[in-house]
């Protein structure tokens, strides 16, 4: 495909779904755009967090006296300091079943204080702040605290933390168990599987992942004493819902003397859309300071404080007819939430992953039960996928199985199993309700595109170079689009989940776009200026687009769940459908013809069948700046806003294949092929698409084949820094075979479905699956991720069954 | 420690302690924010620079140790808002970047590799991986940079253009 | 990001640099700083005083002596030592060593004389240099001396003085590396470098224990071959058991056998050089 530039595509139709330039890379590429690490407000002062180099004590004395006295040092804080301050609260409580937290004063579920004062709960667990002149009198200041622990047992796994006499975390929450929560129809999926054919089982471990996206979180606080007003620049992707939480439910100060900024935020996949400590703690610090305070956090500092993803502990089973039928699916799960409930991690942990375990297939029975538990670990939260990704695993996993068990290719199995198309809208039972979708030519184009028909071939000839060649199969459906606000309320989601978009047009015919939502490496000006001239017929060119400041943007709720293009998008198109609309109506006082026979096209407006009585965009929006001569019904300039709440959410979906060679010697794994057909609807600009897809793909690989957040007995968290913990690199991957099916969704004007980390969703499990297939001949059924040489290499040898 | 240094064909004389990284210096010393710190082992690459040339992590460099050495970061590649290299040019092409966090040492490691090949036989998709080593990337999964340095490279094969901007000795 | 405490000194030659580490207590040489750097930083390494030898002109460099020995300056930079046409040629495996080595960024710093020095964790040198049968030079105090490879290996630099060179005998092409790296550090897991001449095999390995070893059981074993894969790995497996280590996330068990495939991968592509 060919790049066009904004001066071709300037008839305006047709300039969605183009792969444009992407307007943002110059900037980047030059190294040019601002990140909170690089902003510098004049006097700045600098801060460092104390966290706990133990997973679980009770804290009995801090001695902060010696630090207080060392150079450059201007203040050392600990709890005490913040008793006025209240608990982050945490926003998303697993629906419609009792739920334990910690307690918020507004009767909301607490999350964590910004410090600890009683106890820590993991490796990192904030204890004291320290702000000094420079960075580096504050790292000094930090070693020279003395805190004094007695120490408690440790739990780092969630199954463990729920047995009898298991170490407790929280008063609060008896048994450590959040929520016991379910979704599906218990009865008639035992009574399924009860009377099934076949019955195939697997106990799983997904095991968890630390999100590292390369830029690490940072905050700069700039209280202003004249205004008594703050300013947050953070790595957010929501900085209304931050400025939300923390104005209303943590600092206690009235909502309009908060103003949150998100600079260029150098990516998140998940973890920049929860609310930390230190968020709170610049501003507190500024304020009691009278001076900005920064924080920029390490990567060992993210590893042990920002959210981490996945964990889950699962025995799953799926039930079915000999001739390939699936009957029943059945999942119990140990999900581990951390030392506390993050902003939204037990609804992660719960509705996002049960109620997508029945994938793409048509299945009678099905049911989902989670215990979210708290154990003595990071925080969990989103990750690329998050939830999704988990649920795929055990259904593409089970599918497998099941497969091998009845004798039948698992291609012929899941094509069986499809929801056919004319099932939409489907109900999963599980509580989704899948708005539209092809799965069959999806599926087979996946398939096809693979070379799938000539693996028996190809493994073949791999033997004779001392490899062993498996293919694995995963398709998958990705809820993306939250969404419809009264929807989540009932998921237990505290807080409307809309999204924003304000148009104004200028005087002189340029345009600017604001949204509520925020990048954080999407390119969004890119894509909603291409919505806003597409649907104005205008050149994308003078489409500003402007986000990321709550002073600035009408209140919108972020980027998370592979939103954007789905939500805060159709509030663009919508908006200009009203700017649209007006200037037809302002035409026809222009113009001096009747509504009916004005003609809107390529941004301006002519009378219908007499193109030489017309206006052009920019006269239009002169004359609207102007207003004269405009009737009391019509309103001069051009600035309309939408809030877009859908009827319901979106389902992409998709199939990936990857070919895997196994090294009969050594037990390494490579990803020699991977085909992946995805269908995000209609697409806005395929560029953007494409590098989302490839990103999000190689991210899923990591955790088949290297990632994993290992805590030790002690709840020491190992793989604390990138020297012990893998990225996948450059070379670790082979170039995909990507292709797309289109299924528009009808929730929304612009036919979109989610895209960002749809491709997260499979990869772990289609990888594991080409493992297996290539092990199965030795009687392997399963390997737990990452699938490192040595545990291949026992499972080649025959152990480990 | 007075030491001097010549970045991006400016000199620059400062006091620094004995244990200052060049990172240090080039972000907080010299405001040169464009050079970006990602991990703290040396894995990410985001800090990556030039030094006589050679693309190098500027965190597994001391500022004394760089002393005397002439120095280039992103900011010495172009011009404010200025026009793109080849390399940059190309990378935009293949939208080589997301977030572009991992951008500006991307750029400058690859800018050795790009310079390196003029006149030459292209490096193979493995080499440009292999070359990739030092630069962590969690947006793209590094298609479209590889993408990107491929058309860049066959350019500067063909001498249409190289890394560096025209007239920049680095 | 913020490195100990400590002192720095730019010496301006070799004689200066040997001065200031016998008379400095915690003194240490700086020569690339690849792996002494971010050991600083973890406290991993401790040092009063760095003395930054990466500047020393006389330390650079690849030349042949009368006798046909390849005289590898200690400053010779990774990159600089795989890219080298005398190396590549004379010495391919200890060219592919270097190119094993980290990424392109830790290559351009990197040096010979650093790598073969390095303490606390697998290298790629070291094998390489084992298994040419190279010697290292050292300079200290009280003037120069040599020492195997496999010495050098064996017990570190000594006190108070440096690398000044690596010295290859005359070889071939009959050399060759393999390696499998830990996927987040780059460093090996495991590495293996081979070379045969007329008296049979020379093996050495490293990461699978304890350090860079030359295992002369294995070479008696498999003698003049052939050196089939099966053959290697009962050669390796005939070693003792405790001759193996664990690494990280690995086993000793895997490790060994590991070392044994590296091994037969390496002689065989010696062998099809040779």
């Amino acid at each position: 495909m060919t790049a066009v530039t904004g001066e071709s595509a300037l008839q305006g139709n047709g300039v969605l779904g183009q792969p444009l330039d992407i307007r943002e890379d110059p900037q980047l590429l030059r190294g040019e755009a601002t990140y909170v690490a690089d902003i510098d407000l004049p006097g700045t002062a600098h801060m460092a967090i104390l966290g706990s180099p133990v997973a679980h004590a009770r804290i009995l004395s801090i001695d902060t006296k010696a630090a207080q006295e060392l150079p450059g040092v201007l203040k050392v804080a600990t709890a005490a300091d913040f008793t006025d301050v209240m608990p982050l609260p945490c926003i998303w409580i697993p629906g419609g079943v009792e739920s334990h937290f910690p307690p918020h004063p507004y009767g909301l579920p607490g999350a964590r204080p910004v410090l600890t004062g009683d106890s820590v709960r993991h490796v990192g667990d904030p204890i004291a702040v320290v702000v000094a002149e420079t960075p580096r009198q504050a790292a000094a200041a930090l070693a020279a605290i003395t805190v004094e622990y007695e120490p408690l047992p440790v739990v780092t796994r969630a199954d463990e933390a729920l047995a009898e006499g298991a170490p407790q975390l929280h008063e609060a929450v008896p048994g450590n168990l959040n929520a016991y929560w379910t979704c599906g129809d218990k009865d008639r999926t035992d009574a399924a599987i009860a009377e099934a054919e076949v019955t195939v089982e697997l106990d799983l471990v997904n095991q968890r992942t630390i999100n590292s996206p390369i830029e690490p979180r940072g905050a700069v606080g700039d209280y202003n004493a004249a205004t008594d007003e703050y300013t947050l620049y953070a790595s957010t992707q929501g900085p209304h819902n931050h400025r939300f939480l923390l104005a209303a439910l943590v600092l206690g100060i009235p909502f309009n003397k908060l103003r949150v900024i998100a600079p260029t935020v150098g990516g998140s996949f998940g973890t920049k859309g929860y609310l930390y400590p230190d968020m709170a703690l610049v501003l507190l610090l500024s304020k009691a300071l009278g001076r900005p305070v920064k924080w920029v956090d390490t990567r060992t500092g993210l590893m042990n404080s920002t959210v981490q993803g996945r964990d889950h502990r699962q025995h799953v089973t799926l039930a079915g007819t000999r001739d390939g039928r699936i009957t029943a699916v059945r999942a119990t799960s140990y999900a581990n939430l951390g030392a506390y409930p993050s902003t939204i991690g037990p609804g992660v942990a719960t509705a996002l992953m049960g109620r997508s375990i029945s994938g793409m297939y048509d299945i009678p029975a099905a049911f989902c039960e989670v215990y979210a538990a708290f154990t003595n670990t990071v925080s969990l939260g989103a990750q690329r996928g998050s939830g999704r990704a988990e649920a795929a695993f055990l259904m593409e996993r089970l599918v497998d199985r099941y497969a091998f068990e009845i004798g039948m290719d698992p291609a012929a199995v899941r094509r069986k199993n499809l929801v056919p198309k004319e099932k939409f809208p489907y109900d999963n039972g599980l509580g989704w309700t899948y708005d539209s979708g092809d799965y069959r030519l999806n599926f087979d184009r996946a398939i096809e595109l693979s070379g799938y028909a000539d693996m028996p071939a190809r493994k073949t000839e791999a033997r004779t170079r001392g490899k062993r060649l498996g293919v694995g199969i995963a398709s998958y459906v990705a809820i993306c689009g939250v969404g419809p606000s009264t929807r989540m309320s009932k998921e237990g989601m505290l807080g409307g989940t809309w999204e924003s978009a304000n148009i104004r047009v200028h005087p002189t015919g340029e345009v600017t776009v604001t949204v509520g939502s925020a990048s954080t490496g999407q390119s969004h000006a890119t894509v909603f200026a291409q919505v806003a001239a597409d649907e104005l017929g205008i050149d994308p060119a003078q489409v500003q687009v402007l986000e990321g400041d709550t002073q600035k943007a009408p209140y919108g709720q972020g980027t998370y769940g592979s939103r954007s293009y789905s939500m805060a998008a159709p509030a663009v198109a919508l908006t200009a459908r009203k700017l649209k609309a007006k200037l037809v109506k302002a035409g026809a006082v222009f113009l001096g013809v009747p509504e009916d026979k004005v003609v809107y096209e390529g941004g301006g407006v002519h009378e219908e069948g007499n193109e030489e009585n017309a206006k052009t965009f920019a006269e239009l929006a002169m004359a609207m700046w102007y207003g004269w001569g405009l009737p009391p019904e019509i309103e001069p300039a051009l600035d309309e806003t939408t809030h877009f709440d859908p009827p319901d959410f979106n389902y992409p979906f998709g199939t990936h294949v990857a070919v895997v060679e196994i090294d009969e010697l050594t037990g390494e794994t490579e990803v020699v092929a991977y085909t992946a057909v995805d269908d995000a609807g209609n697409i806005g600009n395929p560029k953007i698409v494409r590098g989302q897809i490839e990103g999000s793909i190689v991210h899923g690989l990591g955790q088949a084949l290297m990632e994993a957040a290992e805590y030790d007995e002690d709840g020491l968290l190992i793989s604390s820094d990138l020297n012990h913990y893998a990225l996948p690199r450059a070379a670790d991957v082979p170039f995909f075979t990507l292709d797309k099916t289109t299924t528009p969704s009808p929730h929304n004007p612009l036919g979109a479905k989610g895209a960002g980390e749809i491709a997260t969703v499979p990869p772990a499990a289609a990888v594991v699956n080409a493992v297996v297939d290539a092990l199965g001949d030795l009687g392997v059924r399963h390997i737990d991720m990452p699938l490192t040489p040595e545990k291949v290499w026992r499972h080649l040898r025959g152990e480990a069954q | 420690m007075d030491l001097s240094l010549n970045v991006n064909g400016r000199p620059e004389q400062f006091s620094a302690p004995p244990n200052e990284l060049l990172v240090e210096r080039l972000r907080d010393g010299l405001g040169l924010t464009g050079t970006k710190v990602g991990c703290d082992t040396g894995q990410c690459g985001t800090c990556v620079v030039r030094i006589d040339g050679r693309s190098v992590k500027s965190c597994l460099v001391l500022t004394a140790s760089a002393a005397g050495s002439r120095v280039t970061t992103i900011e010495g590649v172009t011009t404010l808002g200025g026009e793109l290299t080849g390399l940059q040019e190309a990378l935009r092409e293949e939208h080589g970047t997301q977030c572009g966090f991992c951008t500006p040492g991307m750029v400058m490691a690859l800018g050795e590799l790009v310079d390196n090949t003029a006149g030459r036989e292209a490096p193979t998709e493995p080499e440009i991986r292999e070359w990739l080593t030092g630069n962590l990337c969690r947006c793209t999964g590094y298609h479209s940079v590889v993408r990107g340095v491929q058309r860049a490279c066959s350019a500067a094969r063909a001498g249409e253009s190289a890394a560096t901007a025209p007239g920049q000795e680095v | 990001m913020i490195l100990t405490e400590f002192d720095y000194v730019r010496p301006v030659g070799l004689e200066e640099a040997l001065t200031l580490l016998a008379g400095t207590p915690g003194a240490r040489a700086l020569a690339g700083g690849q792996s002494l750097l971010p050991d600083l930083r973890t406290g991993a390494a401790r040092a009063r005083l760095l003395v930054d030898v990466r500047h020393l002109e006389e330390l650079r460099g690849v030349e042949t002596a009368p006798d046909g020995t390849l005289r590898i300056g200690a400053l010779t930079t990774l990159a600089e030592l795989a890219a080298h046409p005398l190396v590549l040629e004379r010495a391919p495996e200890i060219a592919a060593a270097a190119r094993a080595n980290g990424d392109p960024q830790v290559r351009n710093l990197g040096t010979t004389g650093g790598n073969l020095a390095a303490t606390g964790r697998a290298t790629d040198l070291p094998v390489a240099a084992i298994a040419a049968g190279a010697e290292a030079e050292l300079a200290g105090r009280h003037g120069r001396s040599t020492v195997t490879a496999e010495e050098l290996a064996a017990s570190g630099v000594p006190a108070e003085t440096v690398i000044t060179a690596l010295l290859v005998p005359p070889g071939g092409p009959a050399g060759a590396f393999e390696k499998s790296a830990d996927r987040a550090t780059r460093y090996p897991l495991c590495a293996s470098a081979v070379r045969i001449t007329t008296d049979g095999p020379r093996i050495a390995v490293t990461g699978a224990t304890a350090r860079a070893l030359r295992l002369r059981g294995v070479e008696d074993r498999l003698g003049a071959g052939p050196y089939t894969t099966d053959n290697v790995l009962a050669a390796f497996r005939a070693e003792p058991r405790e001759l193996f280590v664990p690494g990280r996330g690995t086993s000793a068990e895997y490790l060994g056998h590991l070392a044994g495939v590296l091994t037969a991968r390496a002689l065989a592509r010696a062998q099809a050089h040779a």
